[in-house]
């Protein structure tokens, strides 16, 4: 008997598991990406993109130049001093290596993944 | 142990481990299905295993492929994956032929459950070792290419096996 009434409830099973587990694991570990700030080419500011937070980049005589939201898994930039507000203009971002740069402020928000991730060719 | 009954016994395993041989040989050859994923295989070595599970007594379909697991290693993919591989064929074997004397499932589904838990028990293995419980992220991956290889592992061996009984074997 190549394909029994069970078998089909079973790989349904299966399927439901393997979509079960994605979603557990997403939540459980997931979002383990961070925002980097980048001020002058040196590092400014570090926080996690699952927790809501705004960061104000303030320049060396004390104004803040630009205004960085952390919301719903992603960042964008809500305010900057510089004219042609390109850097708002490029909107939310989320993915890890997106890049978000304001050239005028020398202001560059990158998204980077926390965890180091250990996939490697061991598993074959 | 393994105590083989005749010379006519001695040669049908022995053929049956090569073939399972080159099946793993011929598997390792072809291209990666989706290079962004390693890991995903189609387990063709599996349907040797599944023929002897329904032909012969089932501790030969271990026998063979551990002895497959073995030749295979040390010729050509390193002893390194030994312990992987081996932990995965022993768990996919236990559930294959727990799956097998339920007399529920058919041979796709044996094959399916057996494809799924050889992928589970290299990641439990492969947890222990490299102490990292991220590995688990990827079992939604293995456990969906798992169904997916079980399902078509099991169609060919279900013909096989068809075909092997009018034979004779």
């Amino acid at each position: 008997m190549l394909l029994k009434k069970a078998d089909i409830i079973l790989i349904i099973i299966l399927l439901f598991i393997a979509l079960a587990f994605n979603f557990v694991f997403l939540n459980l570990m997931g979002g383990g990406g961070e925002v980097v700030v980048f001020y002058n080419l040196g590092e400014y500011a570090r926080a996690p993109l699952n927790e809501e937070a705004v960061i104000e980049v303030k320049s060396s005589n004390g104004t803040v130049i630009n205004e960085i939201v952390i919301e719903g898994g992603g960042v964008h930039m809500s305010g900057s001093s510089c004219k042609d507000k390109v850097c708002i203009n490029q909107g939310h971002i989320s993915g890890t290596g997106q890049v978000i740069t304001c050239l005028p402020n020398k202001v560059v928000v990158e998204i980077v993944s926390g965890g180091k991730v250990e996939f490697d060719s061991i598993v074959r | 142990m393994i105590r083989l009954s005749g010379n006519r016994d001695i040669a049908l395993y022995a053929v049956f481990t090569s073939l399972a041989l080159v099946l793993s040989y011929f598997e390792a050859m072809l291209p990666p299905f989706i290079v962004a994923v390693p890991g995903i295989k189609l387990g063709l070595a599996n349907i040797v295993v599944i023929i002897f599970l329904y032909l012969r007594p089932s501790k030969y379909a271990l026998f063979i492929n551990l002895t497959r697991i073995l030749i295979m290693s040390v010729a050509f993919s390193g002893v390194f994956g030994l312990i992987y591989s081996f932990s995965g064929a022993i768990l996919s074997f236990l559930v294959m032929l727990i799956f097998k004397k339920s007399n529920l499932f058919g041979i796709i589904g044996v094959s399916t459950v057996g494809s799924v838990f050889h992928n589970i028990g290299q990641i439990f293995v492969a947890a222990v070792v490299l102490q990292s419980s991220k590995l688990f992220l990827y079992m939604p991956v293995l456990i969906i290419s798992g169904v997916v290889s079980g399902i078509i592992t099991g169609f060919i061996a279900g013909g096989c096996i068809a075909r092997l009984k009018v034979g004779g074997i």
